[in-house]
């Protein structure tokens, strides 16, 4: 599991160079230049096959993902029957993984999308309000960067228990700091800029100007960040189902079921492999998406 | 057979094996129980004892044993049997010994007498047995332990098996409010009595057929009492070993001692010590380590296995299966206080629902043997023959229609998540029970929060572990308001039964009464019970001398290592 | 610099004690659950009942925070430490000293008795790891860096990246069913006892691999990012154009100013091996740090939560203290 926090800003620290100026440029091309990095659109590409699989998971003739095939068992490798073959429990290997996409991809981008909102918000206010305000959002998000990231999920998710909606909470509430640094970095910057200042001069609400006046500018950086962040919290999520404080079963959960069939990876290897190569393809899609637009928003 | 002052109890078990009114077995562990020599009562079934395997052909060497180093200082405190009690037992005895067929034996102790009521109990101690430090293991000994055991200050699970024979509640005070409070104490002072340097009584106030398996909970180890209670590295004991090196979560080994008391000719399973040491090391909770660990033979052999480790082990040309059958089980219990679960068709269509003899492979690997929803396994001595509980989709959903439920209900069901197979276990029978309507969710939670609510969860699925006696689990679980009945079942014909079992002698009229009790279980019961685990673990072919425990137990005497 | 040094830590000092206060509420939120814990799965209600009226659990979370707080600072009695209440707890320190983490309702022992030696095979994992990955990822990030779009720095990119999106737990489980199941050539567990036919340090080779792997490839990664962004600095630039050799240049000028980025995130990475190190040690049963916490946590042992947590939060504090003196002291610009 990676250090969320700390990782994407870092990345924007060695980067250096991204300046308000750039992402003003940067900004309404991003999107449509995409087609030219070949790096993004492959990661693109990985997201979008396991987007659509998730998405037309009840038209394809597969059985249940929780449905148990107890003669299978004996013989769980691929075969006519189940194409991947079936998991400890009997259960179809390919239906499990296809129906899983559907839980990582709601479960992922619903958790860093609410810690991208709160975050954002907390950023935008601390920018915005240098001073009292800034301090108690800064100092709060101090508080829980300080927490080396692992070790602040095992623990809350050990005392409140695992379930889809707590390990949601558990990822914004790690995030949310992380992103409010780099949005409250970004929004000091842009407070100064002369857009803002005829904002105020026509006096725009505070937030009106937070909104649509700071907030779009810092889509650049931001766009980068929240592609690398799914990426670790799909690993994340992984993590914490191999640690048994994941989703629960019998919910098919990819890391999960790597956990679970990590003890017949000596004999039945796939059991584990599969879905493994599953989660690395979809967390290597994010990872090269957020580099291709990386290198697009710097090639200017 | 000299019958001259011989229990009368013991005269009536000959008579109903004769009758044919009980078997063998149940013979043995009951005569056994009741003081008659093991051999003996091997000889009157016309069996002979069963000899552990050959002594070893091999001396020296380091045995290590993949395991969890829990904390092993309060022995009288223990609750993890299979981990903590295992290393302790190498250096510290007890009075008893359980065998894997239930036959009690006599360990440090000689032998022992119960009289015609059942109420006392004389236990004579060995004579020859020494601590390592030379001195006399004597009835002062056995004391100074039995007291301390039974001390509710101690907080040993001892005292839960002796309560009623041992202690009594007596006035303690006055709480807040001024309402008088108890606490638990000797019922009379001579409850424990030192009769000489070899002889200890036990004076009850019930009749207790169970005391000397009782003797082998494996809290109640013999503990040298200038050790004060604490178990650590060089303890004295008066076992075949001796701790050398503990830390805990990591490892802890034994050294062999010297001049071992229990030679192969003083009793059955002694002799040796064949190794020089044992090493027990903490492999931790994931399942593939201790895959691993064999696999690089870091350990020649684990003290507890999964289910899900079997076919890795299996595949492994250097590894043996050892396996005995035992009363382990999961029990899918419902809270019939609390709706549905208080419509006893609601239970009986969730019984219907499964398919038990399924669960064998998809839990269990096919390391188990079928469950009849009733708890009282097929291998315990007073077990009642009851009907298999067969699926019968339709049937269910009938009864789920005339309770109310016509389109069925949605539920949930809390289970631990620290054992393995019984979330393989709940997982397979939340996905049968789709077919008959009920929409069960899975609440998988930490084992520390599981037992915080393991008595009021309307629907969770506890882990029992093996008791020689099938009345034991009833008593325990079903009985009306006692702690452990987590299911709030209460059935006034049910707890009229088990008290008459309890006062029945006669064994073959008490599995009369336990067949009944069974039926009521599976009729009306406050649960699903599909199947029985089988204690099960691998040891390196290198290893010989062992055999499976039922409770996970190591006798470390025995075993020794091939070069 | 000294008074920059104080604000710093007496920030760090105030972070701290929330930090631990926010520890706190997670774990004891549910008071009951307090009482039940310490008695471990058989007690009976009425034992629950009268544990959690001796300890005064009903009292505020903050009552009971300012308690806890003054056990750890020597100033209060443990009040688990007491005969009274049977439960067979006892510190050979006494009830009261300084740093007196309480009882670990898991090991049975005082957290201190297992909190240390922990830490130390963890900072020994840790160590041999970070020995590893920062001069390896410092090499090849330089190397990449020097020559953008070469052979070398497309494999970088391409084999950082997938390293980076393979969870570490993957990494582990097929390394050690590859070696040490199939190939037989190593451990395929670190239990870190001897004698077992596999030396030592021979038990390290794997949990260090799998450390070593999963991070070396986002630290080199960072290197090369900042080594070419130096590169295309004007000094850099106008010192090849007046024809020193290039190797010097990148030698005398440009790698000090590359370090001064990825500086703080190689610190960082202590930081994150604290982490990091919890699903290794898993893995390959390591008796460190990580792997107690996890076993702490999923047991409910709520004393060593708290201990692991604080000392957790006392390291990562510490080497972003070290980052920002280092960061100060590589940086003019940040000495403003």
């Amino acid at each position: 599991m990676r250090p969320t926090p700390l990782r994407a800003p870092s990345d924007l620290a060695a980067g250096a160079t991204i300046g308000v100026e750039e992402i003003a440029t940067a900004r309404p091309s991003l999107l449509k230049r995409l087609p030219s990095s070949g790096v993004a659109m492959t990661g693109l590409g990985i997201i979008l096959f396991w987007a659509i699989l998730a998405l037309i998971a009840p038209l394809l003739p597969l059985p249940s993902p929780t449905a148990q095939d107890y003669l299978a068992i004996a013989h769980p490798g691929p075969g006519l029957h189940h194409l991947l073959g079936v998991d400890p429990l009997g259960r179809d290997t390919l239906s499990r993984l296809v129906w899983g996409a559907r839980v990582v991809l709601v479960v992922a981008p619903l958790s860093v999308l609410v810690a991208y909102i709160v975050g954002a918000t907390m950023g935008l206010l601390a920018g915005f309000y240098p001073g009292f305000v800034d301090a108690v959002i800064s100092r709060t998000s101090d508080v829980i960067l300080a927490f080396p990231v692992v070790v602040l999920y095992v623990v809350l998710i050990a005392a409140v228990g695992a379930s889809a909606l707590n390990i949601v909470v558990a990822v914004v509430l790690a995030s949310a700091p992380a992103v409010s640094r780099i949005v409250r970095g970004l929004a000091m910057q842009l407070v100064r800029q002369d857009f803002v200042a005829a904002a105020h001069l026509r006096r725009e609400t505070a937030l009106f100007i937070m909104a649509i006046e700071i907030l779009p500018n810092c889509r650049g950086p931001l766009i980068t960040d929240f592609c690398l962040r799914l990426g670790y919290t799909v690993i994340t999520i992984g993590t914490l189902g191999f640690l048994g404080l994941g989703i629960p079963p019998p919910s098919p959960d990819w890391g999960g079921m790597v956990q679970e069939a990590t003890p017949m990876l000596t004999v039945f290897p796939e059991m584990a492999l599969f879905p493994v190569i599953a989660l690395v393809s979809l967390v290597l899609g994010f990872n090269l998406l957020a580099d291709g637009l990386n290198e697009l928003s710097r090639a200017d | 057979m000299p019958s001259g002052n011989e229990n009368p109890n013991i005269r009536l078990l000959r008579k109903e094996l004769a009758e044919g009114r009980i078997d063998r077995r149940e013979f043995l562990r009951f005569a056994t129980l009741l003081g008659m020599a093991v051999p003996a009562a091997y000889a009157f079934v016309g069996e002979r004892p069963i000899r552990p395997a050959a002594a070893a052909s091999a001396q020296g060497g380091t045995l290590r044993l993949g395991t969890r180093v829990k904390s092993l200082e309060n022995p009288a405190t223990y609750s993890w049997g299979g981990y903590d009690s295992n290393v302790t037992r190498q250096v510290c005895e007890y009075l008893t010994l359980t065998d894997r067929d239930n036959v009690t034996h006599p360990y440090l102790l000689e032998k022992w007498d119960a009289s015609p009521d059942l109420k006392t109990w004389t236990l004579s101690v060995r004579r020859n047995v020494k601590w390592h430090n030379g001195e006399d293991f004597t009835a002062d000994d056995v004391l100074w332990n039995l007291r301390r055991l039974t001390d509710p200050a101690v907080g040993s699970s001892f005292i839960g098996l002796v309560q009623d024979f041992l202690l009594k509640p007596v006035p303690d005070g006055t709480d807040k409010a001024g309402k008088p409070e108890t606490k638990l104490a000797w019922w009379d002072a001579n409850a424990i009595e030192k009769v000489d340097s070899h002889t200890i009584r036990l004076n009850g106030r019930v009749p207790q057929v169970a005391i000397p398996e009782y003797l082998f909970h494996y809290p109640a180890l013999m503990l040298y009492p200038g050790d004060k209670g604490v178990f650590g590295a060089g303890s004295q004991g008066t076992g075949a070993f001796t701790m050398t090196d503990y830390r805990i979560g990591k490892i802890a080994a034994v050294r062999a001692a010297r001049n071992y008391w229990a030679t192969s000719e003083t009793t059955s399973w002694g002799g040796g010590p064949y190794l020089d040491e044992i090493q027990f090391i903490d492999l931790g909770d994931n399942m593939a380590t201790g895959i691993s660990a064999m696999a690089s033979h870091q350990v020649d052999g684990l003290v507890v296995t999964d289910p899900s480790q079997a076919p890795a082990l299996q595949a492994m040309p250097s590894f043996q299966l050892y396996k005995v059958g035992s009363a382990q089980c999961a029990v899918l219990r419902f809270h019939v206080d609390l709706k549905p679960w208080d419509n006893a068709n609601v239970r009986m269509a969730m019984r219907l629902g499964l398919e038990n003899a399924a669960f064998i492979e998809l839990a269990l690997r096919g390391l188990g043997t079928l469950g009849q929803d009733c708890h009282v396994a097929p291998v315990l001595p007073d077990y009642g023959k009851v009907p298999d509980i067969e699926r019968n989709v339709a049937k269910a959903k009938e009864l789920l229609k005339e309770a109310g439920f016509p389109n069925g209900f949605d539920t949930e069901l809390a289970v631990p998540s620290d054992i393995g197979w019984i979330v393989a276990q709940c997982q397979a029978a939340v996905e049968q029970w789709k077919a008959i309507g009920a929409r069960v969710k899975l609440n998988v939670m930490p084992g520390a929060e599981y037992w915080d609510v393991w008595t009021k969860v309307p629907f969770g699925c506890t882990i029992w572990y093996h008791r020689p006696l099938g009345v034991m689990l009833l008593n325990l679980a079903y009985r009306t308001g006692v702690p452990w009945n987590e299911s709030g079942y209460s059935n006034p014909e049910f707890d009229q039964l088990l008290n008459q079992a309890g006062g029945i002698l006669e064994a073959g009229k008490r599995r009369e009464v336990m067949q009944k009790l069974q039926e009521i279980l599976q009729q009306d019961g406050p649960m699903a019970q599909p199947v029985f685990a089988e204690s099960f673990t691998f040891m390196d072919k290198k290893v010989s001398g062992f055999s499976m425990h039922p409770t996970n137990y190591v006798f470390g005497n025995r075993l020794s290592l091939a070069a | 610099m000294p008074g920059f040094l104080f604000r710093r830590s007496l920030t760090l000092l105030l972070t701290l004690v929330a930090a631990s206060f926010l520890v706190f509420s997670i774990t004891e939120f549910s008071p009951s659950n307090v009482a039940r814990e310490t008695l471990g799965a058989y007690a009976l209600p009425e034992q629950v009942h009268l544990l959690y009226e001796k300890l005064q659990l009903g009292d505020p979370l903050l009552v009971r925070y300012v308690r806890w707080a003054g056990v750890l600072l020597g100033l209060r009695k443990d009040p688990l430490d007491n005969p009274a209440l049977g439960l067979a707890i006892h510190d050979p320190n006494g009830p009261r000293y300084l740093g007196n983490f309480g009882y670990s309702t898991l090991f049975r022992v005082p957290v201190n008795q297992i909190i240390w030696n922990r830490l130390g095979n963890t900072a020994m994992l840790a160590g041999i790891a970070f020995a590893i990955i920062v001069p390896l990822s410092m090499l090849l990030g330089i190397l990449a860096g020097m020559r953008p779009g070469s052979f070398l720095d497309r494999a970088l990119s391409v084999a950082s990246i997938t390293m980076t999106s393979m969870p570490e737990y993957a990494i582990g489980v097929i390394l050690a069913a590859i070696f040490a199941v199939w190939l037989k050539v190593l451990p395929g567990t670190s239990p870190l006892v001897g004698g077992t036919g596999w030396p030592l340090p021979s038990q390290f080779v794997l949990p260090v691999a799998v450390l070593v792997l999963y991070d070396s490839g986002y630290v080199a990664r960072m290197v090369r990012a900042s080594m070419i962004d130096v590169l295309n600095r004007p000094f850099v630039r106008t010192a090849i154009l007046k024809g020193l050799p290039r190797r010097r240049v990148i030698l005398r000028h440009a790698l000090r100013n590359a370090m001064i980025a990825p500086f703080t995130v190689i610190l960082l990475q202590i930081n994150w091996l604290i982490g990091g190190v919890v699903v290794t040690e898993t893995v390959f049963a390591y008796p460190g740090f990580g792997r107690m916490l996890l076993q702490a946590s999923l047991f409910g042992d709520i004393a060593l939560i708290e201990a692991a947590t604080l000392v957790a939060l006392v390291i990562a504090m510490a080497t972003q203290l070290l980052s920002d003196i280092g960061y100060w002291l590589l940086d003019p610009q940040a000495r403003t």
